[in-house]
């Protein structure tokens, strides 16, 4: 304190030092603790004020992705939903073509014992007395009125569940819509309510609307038309320009598939099997079990469908200087499956092949050998055959959904590079092609003995002739930022799913604009900025959120169950979720300039332009 | 001469002393006095909006009861109890507890509310609140609409009748509930603040009224309040998924109904209703395990929404490559 109440020392004149002034520098304190009490109250309500306006933009943002999530998670149950359902027709299709097949069955049976009765008669030249067809008859009746019973419950229930099944996910598809528009009402709703259960008063700048805009055009981009970036995508059937991702939902259809649906899969091993090889001295001898093997097995490396066995052995014979071995399986082969496929006008159908034949497997070879001394025996390369020659079948079926029937042509048999597969049906060359013998075919056989191919075109194996592959909503992935503006993308780092709040508080900071000189806040610069904002700089604030899709591996919940592949993220799954993220140095700088009216630049730097322009302007004539 | 100056200069001599008295009891020690307690009040006013927001931003976090319940029904995380639960009480009293008491007060179990900070001039208390002196936390309020609320009741009603439909399926065991349009949470805070000390008396005097040295009265606030919406509607993995979105594919029932029946079989237990009928049918492709009824592969995605390429390169285009789903490359 350099105040004293103290009587002074004299001066060499004798007079007092300082005596009186107390009052001046008590006024000088006083003003300078008012100017200091001023800036803290004014400082004060400032902070708090950009401190409520803050939480204000950042609860915004965040809502506003909550909303997103939401829509994002419901097209994603929207969609799985629709991939189960698409799934159902495909086993529809799959129960009919099983059960034409079935149904068949009796009438083949039938039709080959009478044409080998007609043989039989003309080899005898009518004297043989049995006849094939009363010799089967006791097995095909039976199974016709089985097989009749079984195909008319599942005829009664196929066509109209998928009826149904395609009406409603074309529901599904509607309520993605829908929930996609209405998101866009819920989201405008929010981030006026949350911004004022945060604080009053606040508005969104020029800069603020901007953002909004960009992110709004990019996250609801496929209601608009226009090249610019759409962060969620809508496809419908019939669309050109929508074949690719129409064919993206096939594909997920398909691997999506049960194992009935797919190949014809087996799942009750009942029998079969090898016994264990028998050693009879030079003779060794394995025997297939009677039974039911599904693939893979033993008969049939491939993956899909079943053999029976009736009966099959392996003899190997060993007598030193020669090893012969034989192999002989005789069964039947049942092989199958349905596919969505997509036909010339970007329509899909699903069509399904069931096909029952017998089977006889050939097989055997030799190879020499030598003895000798020291070394032991050498044998030369086996040499041998094996022969799986197709035969006539007993059983076939077809079946499809869908508005055109895309036929069986260009469907190859050769089992490497084929896309629709049919299970390995496609490889019973018989079934899928073969034309009755010229005998007259009784008249159960002209009605149900048709090969694949003439099923696949025919109009009453169609389970229903409306279904179409529905549209969905899926999303795109993120823009990168140097997205160039050949794009269309002219404003990078505001789109979808990235969501930018800009919002100001105008009366915040009016008290400080009168201050002058140092107090003096910055005003805005350029003549730009200032048309912007106006001649006053409001307290602002920017606040940036994404919807953001998460699947966590080291979480039980979320691993996937058949692979360690990594996803992107999709519509497919309901992984979505919100969060506030950091902004860019570009959000903050282009905040700076159009929020705050500030150049982003130093004055130096626009002295050196200013000049290099008037420079320009000089040289050029 | 001189003398006249000195005995001017004695009289002057008490000046100082009056204007430093009257200057410092009516100007100098009421602001050393006011700005400090400005600060604290401003101080005060910052705890109270971080608390508003504490509060409210919880509640993305964690769930109370009520909007547990709201959460899509199946997930097995609800029923092991390991989920993020807080009742709006202790969200509460957390902020009461880390934002009003002391730095160095244990967070678990303080003895008492109010920063050391927060206290007048001399030595009272700035902010003595009551138990019950809280943020209001309300966490279970409607999604903002502006339609009237029309949009927000259409979407609700619809999302409950499908609840209504897929849950009171007989046999059902999925149920899709994910639809549901709350999960707004609003906080609000009135930190009340005490009142100023009161001048000293005159000595002697006690019948006036004495005056504070800043009039806030009795019923001065620190208000704030907070807002955000929560709630995604998001699935927990896979299983997850599979309950909710399974209850949509309505063949899912068929498949459940064929669950509900098992066959006796003599010397080797029961099978599934299913699988007998496969047997008998001499089909087994219809068994359980290969016909599914509501199957859905929840790994299965577009091939370009995995990060890896699925085949290797096109150096061996020509070979075929086949995925385990049968899917060959084109």
């Amino acid at each position: 304190m350099l105040i004293s109440t103290r009587a002074e020392p004299e001066d060499c004149r004798g007079l007092p030092r300082q005596s009186g002034q107390a009052i001046v520098l008590i006024l000088l304190l006083t003003l300078a603790a008012l100017v200091g009490g001023v800036a803290l109250f004014s400082t004060g309500i400032l902070t708090s004020e950009k401190i409520q306006l803050q939480n204000a933009a950042d609860a915004s943002a965040y809502s506003v992705s909550v909303i997103e999530a939401r829509d994002l998670n419901y097209t994603a149950y929207m969609n799985r939903a629709m991939v189960a359902n698409e799934v159902a027709i495909g086993q529809m299709v799959s129960m009919m073509s099983w059960a034409y097949m079935t149904r068949s069955t009796p009438e083949f049976i039938d039709d080959y014992a009478f044409k080998l009765d007609i043989i039989i008669a003309a080899a005898t030249l009518g004297t043989a007395t049995g006849s094939a067809s009363n010799a089967v008859r006791p097995v095909t009746q039976p199974l016709r009125q089985i097989s009749t019973a079984v195909f008319k419950v599942v005829d009664a229930f196929t066509g109209p569940l998928s009826t149904g099944l395609s009406i409603m996910n074309q529901m599904y598809n509607l309520s993605q819509q829908g929930f996609h528009l209405l998101s866009f009402i819920f989201s405008a709703s929010t981030l006026f309510d949350i911004k004022d259960q945060n604080i009053k008063g606040s508005e969104f700048s020029a800069f603020g609307a901007v953002a909004l805009a960009r992110h709004f055009t990019s996250y609801y981009g496929d209601l608009l038309s226009g090249k610019l970036y759409g962060f969620v995508k809508g496809y419908s059937p019939g669309v050109k320009d929508d074949a690719a991702g129409m064919n993206r939902l096939a594909q997920v259809v398909n691997d999506s598939r049960d194992g009935f649906t797919k190949n014809r899969e087996c799942g009750l091993q009942l029998g079969g099997g090898k016994t264990p090889p028998q050693d009879l001295g030079i003779l060794k001898m394995t025997f297939y079990a009677p039974g039911v093997n599904c693939r893979p097995n033993a008969v049939d490396p491939d993956v899909g469908g079943w053999d029976a066995t009736f009966f099959g052995v392996e003899v190997t014979i060993d007598v030193f200087l020669l090893v012969a071995d034989f192999k002989v399986i005789i069964g039947v082969a049942r092989q199958g499956g349905t596919d969505l496929r997509q036909g010339d006008d970007f329509n899909y159908t699903w069509t399904g092949a069931d096909t029952t034949a017998p089977r006889v497997q050939l097989g055997g070879g030799f190879k020499l050998c030598l003895g000798i001394p020291f070394i032991g025996r050498i044998c030369a390369p086996r040499v041998g055959f094996s022969l799986d020659p197709p035969l006539p079948p007993f059983g076939v079926g077809a079946a499809l959904a869908g508005s055109k029937a895309p036929g069986a042509s260009g469907i190859p048999y050769d089992g490497d590079t084929r896309e629709i597969m049919y299970g390995t049906a496609s490889e019973n060359v018989l079934a899928w092609d073969f034309v009755l013998p010229p005998f007259k075919p009784t008249p159960a056989a002209i009605k149900h003995i048709k090969s694949v191919r003439q099923q696949l075109t025919s109009k009453d194996r169609n389970i229903n002739k409306n279904y179409k592959l529905r549209g969905y909503h899926d999303t795109a992935d993120r823009p990168e930022i140097s997205t160039s503006v050949d794009s269309g993308d002219w404003i990078s780092g505001l789109e979808a799913p990235y969501l930018l709040i800009g919002l100001i508080k105008k009366d915040a900071v009016k008290d400080s604009q009168l201050s002058k000189g140092r107090f003096e806040l910055d005003a805005p610069q350029s003549g730009f900025s200032k048309a912007i904002i106006g001649d006053t700089v409001p307290l602002g604030v920017i606040a940036k959120s994404e919807v953001y899709y998460t699947r966590p591996s080291d979480l039980k919940y979320f691993v996937r169950t058949n692979d360690a592949r990594t996803e992107k993220p999709n519509a497919f799954n309901p992984y979505w979720q919100a969060r506030l993220v950091d902004t860019s140095y570009i959000d903050r700088v282009a905040a700076l300039a159009f929020q705050h009216g500030q150049a982003p630049l130093p004055a130096t730097a626009l002295t050196i332009i200013a000049q290099a322009q008037s420079l320009f302007n000089k040289l050029t004539p | 001469m001189i003398n006249l100056i000195r005995l001017l200069s004695n009289k002057q001599q008490g000046q100082a002393m009056t204007e430093m008295l009257v200057a410092s009891a009516f100007v100098a020690i009421p602001l050393f006095l006011i700005i400090p307690t400005v600060g604290k009040y401003i101080d005060m006013k910052h705890a109270a909006v971080d608390s508003a927001r504490y509060t409210a931003w919880e509640r993305t976090v964690y769930f109370n009861k009520t909007t547990l319940d709201n959460q899509p029904s199946g997930f097995e995380g609800f029923r092991s109890g390991l989920f993020p639960v807080k009742s709006d009480g202790q969200l509460a009293a957390e902020a009461q507890l880390r934002i009003f008491s002391s730095a160095e007060a244990p967070i678990k179990s303080p003895t008492k509310v109010g920063r050391m900070f927060w206290t007048y001039y001399d030595g009272s208390p700035m902010y003595a609140p009551l138990d019950a002196e809280r943020p209001g936390v309300d966490s279970n309020n409607n999604t903002p609409d502006k339609t009237l609320g029309i949009a927000r009741t259409a979407v609700d009603l619809a999302g409950k009748a499908v609840a209504f439909i897929t849950g009171i399926l007989p046999f059902s065991s999925s149920k899709f509930d994910a639809i549901n349009m709350r999960g707004a949470t609003v906080t609000t805070m009135a930190m009340s603040v005490e009142e100023t000390p009161r001048y000293l008396t005159t000595l002697g005097d006690n019948s006036g009224q004495r005056t504070p040295l800043i009039d806030v009265g009795s019923n001065f606030n620190m208000l704030a309040k907070a807002g955000v919406l929560s709630q995604t509607w998001s699935a927990g993995g896979g299983k997850h998924l599979q309950s909710q979105a399974q209850a949509l594919a309505p063949t899912k029932l068929i498949g459940d109904v064929f669950n509900a029946f098992s066959i006796p079989i003599p010397g080797a237990g029961s099978a599934p209703l299913q699988d007998v009928m496969a047997t008998a049918l001499l089909t087994p492709e219809l068994s359980q395990k290969n016909l599914v009824f509501g199957q859905m592969d929840i790994d299965a995605l577009p091939r370009d929404k995995f990060a890896e390429p699925e085949f290797p390169a096109a150096d061996d285009a020509d070979k075929p490559l086949c995925n385990k789903k049968g899917y060959c490359r084109e």
